[in-house]
């Protein structure tokens, strides 16, 4: 299983309203996180806590499926990183234990989850213009169906499962997990390398 | 506050988070924040800051897994005004 987010770092999370960005992080983060990130630039710990929980947010609900969301029940146990640019963690969700790895660029924050150390697939994009909502889903669709057929043969396409969550598949109804994600001018798709190796 | 105002103000509360605009011609007790008006999940926390401000109340986080739709909001707002 696999979740992932990417966050356009010129827009952030909760970064438009300024003044909010302490209070922001406060609703999302537990003390324990808190003393984690004190070393990290004050700007990004928004952002890279949010896109964390939200990956394995993503993750833990294939598996298990849930609307709601806290916070709060998530939490960054571990987090090691080189010069702030990429690295890795552990997540606790009640008794589930997560591996989240993360890439930072200038301007964006790409993390990815999954239940254990598994080799993953994942790549970021940038839009060449920021269309509207469903039109950057489409063309994020359209970009992981490009990017991956490079690595599978067939026809393959994407689909939502009954919950609502993405997967890619083929004639012979072969599925494939998929996470997507997009936010301002890029977007991100992760999946794992073991199920693309199976195809090929 | 009657449950007509606490809705009016939620309204213009998600209305700047919204990312399917057409579905605020719907807006109505039953629509879901994050599948009918796309509101970005980053942004369910600006709106519990954006209603902590307006309302005066306090959102626990565990409170925020019961905010999935505009009733479920309205009903939690009311709880929290009525015990003030």
């Amino acid at each position: 299983m696999i979740g992932n987010d990417i966050i356009d770092l010129r827009i952030g999370v909760g970064k438009y309203k300024t003044d909010r960005r302490e209070k922001w992080l406060q609703k999302i983060a537990l003390p324990s996180e808190i003393s984690l990130l004190n070393k990290w630039p004050e700007s990004l710990c928004p952002d890279i806590l949010w896109s964390i929980k939200e990956s394995v947010f993503k993750c833990r609900t294939r598996s298990q499926f849930t609307r709601s969301f806290n916070p709060g029940d998530v939490q960054l146990i571990e987090l090691k990183h080189q010069n702030f640019k990429e690295g890795a963690g552990v997540v606790k969700w009640n008794q589930e234990s997560f591996t989240i790895r993360f890439l930072i660029e200038k301007h964006w924050l790409h993390a990815v989850a999954s239940y254990g150390k598994q080799e993953l697939y994942w790549r970021q994009v940038c839009f060449h213009e920021v269309p509207d909502h469903n039109e950057q889903s489409l063309q994020l669709r359209s970009m992981f169906l490009s990017d991956i057929s490079r690595r599978i043969s067939g026809h393959w396409f994407v689909e939502k499962c009954s919950n609502g969550l993405p997967e890619l598949i083929n004639r012979t109804g072969m599925k494939i997990p998929v996470s997507f994600s997009h936010h301002g001018q890029f977007g991100a798709w992760a999946t794992l390398e073991e199920h693309i190796k199976l195809t090929e | 506050m009657n449950r007509k105002e606490i809705t009016d103000k939620l309204y213009n509360i998600a209305r700047p988070y919204v990312q399917q605009k057409e579905a605020l011609e719907d807006f109505s007790m039953d629509t879901d924040l994050l599948r009918d008006l796309k509101i970005n999940s980053a942004n369910l926390i600006d709106i519990v800051l954006d209603v902590e401000d307006e309302f005066g109340v306090s959102i626990e986080n565990a409170e925020m897994e019961l905010m999935i739709n505009v009733r479920s909001v309205v009903e939690l707002l009311e709880n929290k005004l009525d015990a003030k």
